[in-house]
């Protein structure tokens, strides 16, 4: 199923956090959302979810109004991963994966729900502490643990603020490797990401937000363009063909702290 | 059987063995012989035949079985104050839904023109309960954090407590019991009546908390983020707050205003069953029960044939426990 936001506008204490904002995500895509800080990527993200109604404009999940969708059938639909999820869950990690089996829990078996936790905790590398306190690991476990918990609750739109916001580089690359196989397998992810190199190696489509608007929208080769990057970021930007894919590679310029000169 | 099986199965035992004690404590000494032809004859209907057996069955029986209705429906209400507002400092009492229940049942002797019944003080207590209760989520939403959030509860527990005092005073009826009893609690001179009234809506409140139990272990993820995954959060917090209302009001009507049982309870019983609701909603009402019941013992044992009353002994051992709650900071769920 596709997601598509149309011409949705989100104001919020007297300020346009989005501004008439439309946007699609196909089904089988992976979507990436970039921007600077206060640009309304999580809004928008939560926009998608239902988390929050748009002052104006229209949420669908395929052919369905998210406002007209109750909570269960919206988690069947979409799952959602927060920029700011909780750490003091008392529960197992394997207990808080099997948390996303909620929605399914009277038209599914107990099998079904084990095997989609045991799957979602090997996809995120959960194996070694799946029987420990969730309270007690550390943020990029926790981190992990959530992502997963959002993949046992199978559902066909897959939102992630920031999914690997705390993750080393290895992990970072895992949670997106897992999220590209689940595109291919038909869903669709909309994941909002900070470095820009992992959007351009992962995503299918790069979406740039700034202040509120989208300021440019296709492939990542053709959305980083390095006037447009610089512009946005308010910092010199260059992109330059990475040193093994030729694919695009942003650099920023640290002209003033580059030890070379 | 589990690990958590064997614990409870212990916590039993133990809890059956107070009662026992209870039983067969006080300023009548009462034979296992006696208790036995008590119980038998009041089955059958017959008359008590020495004044041992009537006191066994019209003052210990009703007594115990109060107490423990009482402190099981505290304790449960407790772990599931706790579950929904993800903190381990949520009580019936420290959120005023105990004294809103007090004044509840208070107003009931104050209106009812003679002989007020005590059903009508057990169905104002609990819709009393029950509209404080489902308030307290207004004050969680605009609270913040869970600290503010009990401060605002305490707050309105004695605005509540005043407002029965100020209700005691001026309606100066002497069918009104003493404020200590909408304080401190108090299961003395408790009738078979207040039981049989109290039944339901302990029974009714208990029900619909543990038919919450997995809700609440996925509320765990804060409430956003549950609502993603597909729980009802509204309908759900309100299940479980008109449960926890209905629940309450029926131990106030059978014990008066007790507080910190709901705190001890789920605090005691958590290391041993885990912090799953299924397991720990139950094992904090028979944790409440046999604690209710051992506060009852020491407060009717202490001070010889003088009683303290029973809130006394709660808080005694409870404020310590919120104290150190509150100075390990474990203010949030661990």
């Amino acid at each position: 199923m596709s997601v598509v936001a149309d011409s949705i506008s989100v104001v919020a204490g007297g300020v346009a956090i989005l501004k008439e904002v439309s946007f699609t995500a196909e089904r089988g895509a992976v979507v990436a959302i970039a921007g600077p800080n206060g640009a309304g990527k999580s809004t928008l993200l939560r926009a998608l979810a239902g988390d929050l109604v748009p002052d104006a404009g229209v949420v669908a999940i395929g052919d369905h109004d998210l406002s007209g969708m109750a909570t269960n059938e919206r988690a069947a639909a979409r799952a959602m991963l927060g920029q700011f999820e909780r750490h003091d869950i008392p529960f197992s990690v394997r207990e808080v994966v099997a948390m996303g089996r909620y929605a399914r829990r009277n038209r599914s078996t107990a099998q079904r729900d084990a095997a989609a936790v045991d799957a979602a905790v090997r996809l995120l590398d959960l194996g070694d502490v799946a029987d420990r306190s969730f309270a007690t690991l550390s943020g990029g476990e926790q981190q992990r643990t959530h992502v997963a918990r959002v993949l046992a609750q199978e559902a066909t739109v897959l939102l992630l603020d920031e999914p690997t916001g705390s993750l080393d580089v290895g992990h970072q690359r895992l949670v997106m490797t897992a999220l590209r196989g689940l595109a291919a397998e038909g869903r669709t992810v909309v994941v909002v990401l900070h470095d820009l190199n992992l959007a351009a190696a992962f995503a299918d489509t790069l979406v740039i937000l700034s202040r509120g608007d989208v300021v440019a929208r296709g492939a990542p080769a053709a959305a980083l363009d390095e006037g447009l990057l610089s512009a946005v970021y308010e910092y010199p930007i260059r992109v330059v063909a990475h040193p093994i894919h030729r694919g695009p590679f942003v650099v920023p310029v640290d002209s003033e702290h580059d030890r070379s000169g | 059987m589990p690990r958590s099986g064997w614990w409870m199965a212990g916590v039993a035992s133990l809890v059956t063995v107070v009662v026992v004690a209870s039983l067969f404590s006080g300023e009548v000494a009462v034979s296992p012989g006696e208790a036995w032809r008590s119980l038998v004859g009041g089955v059958a209907g017959s008359e008590a035949g020495s004044t041992a057996e009537a006191v066994f069955r019209a003052i210990r029986l009703p007594r115990i079985l109060g107490a423990l209705l009482a402190g099981a429906v505290l304790g449960m209400a407790g772990a599931a104050l706790q579950g929904l507002y993800r903190t381990r400092m949520a009580d019936p009492f420290l959120l005023g839904v105990s004294s809103a229940a007090g004044f509840g049942a208070a107003l009931a002797v104050v209106v009812s023109p003679v002989g007020v019944s005590s059903g009508v003080t057990a169905l104002l207590a609990a819709a009393a309960g029950v509209a404080v209760a489902l308030g307290t989520r207004a004050i969680a939403r605009s609270a913040g954090d869970p600290g503010a959030f009990v401060l605002g509860g305490v707050a309105l527990a004695l605005t509540l407590l005043a407002w029965t005092v100020i209700l005691i005073f001026v309606a100066d009826s002497p069918r009104l019991p003493t404020f200590a009893y909408f304080v401190f609690g108090g299961l003395g001179g408790l009738t078979w009546s207040v039981v049989f009234w109290a039944l339901p809506g302990a029974l009714v409140g208990m029900a619909l908390l543990l038919v919450s139990g997995r809700d609440l272990d996925v509320l765990a993820l804060g409430e956003t983020a549950a609502t993603r995954v597909g729980v009802p959060v509204p309908r759900v917090a309100a299940v479980v707050l008109v449960g926890v209302g209905v629940g309450v009001g029926a131990s106030v009507a059978l014990a008066g205003v007790i507080g910190f049982v709901g705190l001890l309870a789920p605090a005691a019983m958590r290391p041993l069953v885990g912090p799953g609701h299924r397991a720990l909603l139950p094992a904090s009402a028979v944790g409440g029960a046999g604690m209710l019941v051992a506060a009852d013992l020491i407060a009717r044992s202490v001070a010889g044939p003088v009683e303290i009353p029973v809130g006394i002994v709660t808080a005694a051992v409870g404020g310590p426990l919120l104290v150190a709650v509150v100075v390990r900071r474990t203010v949030g769920l661990r």
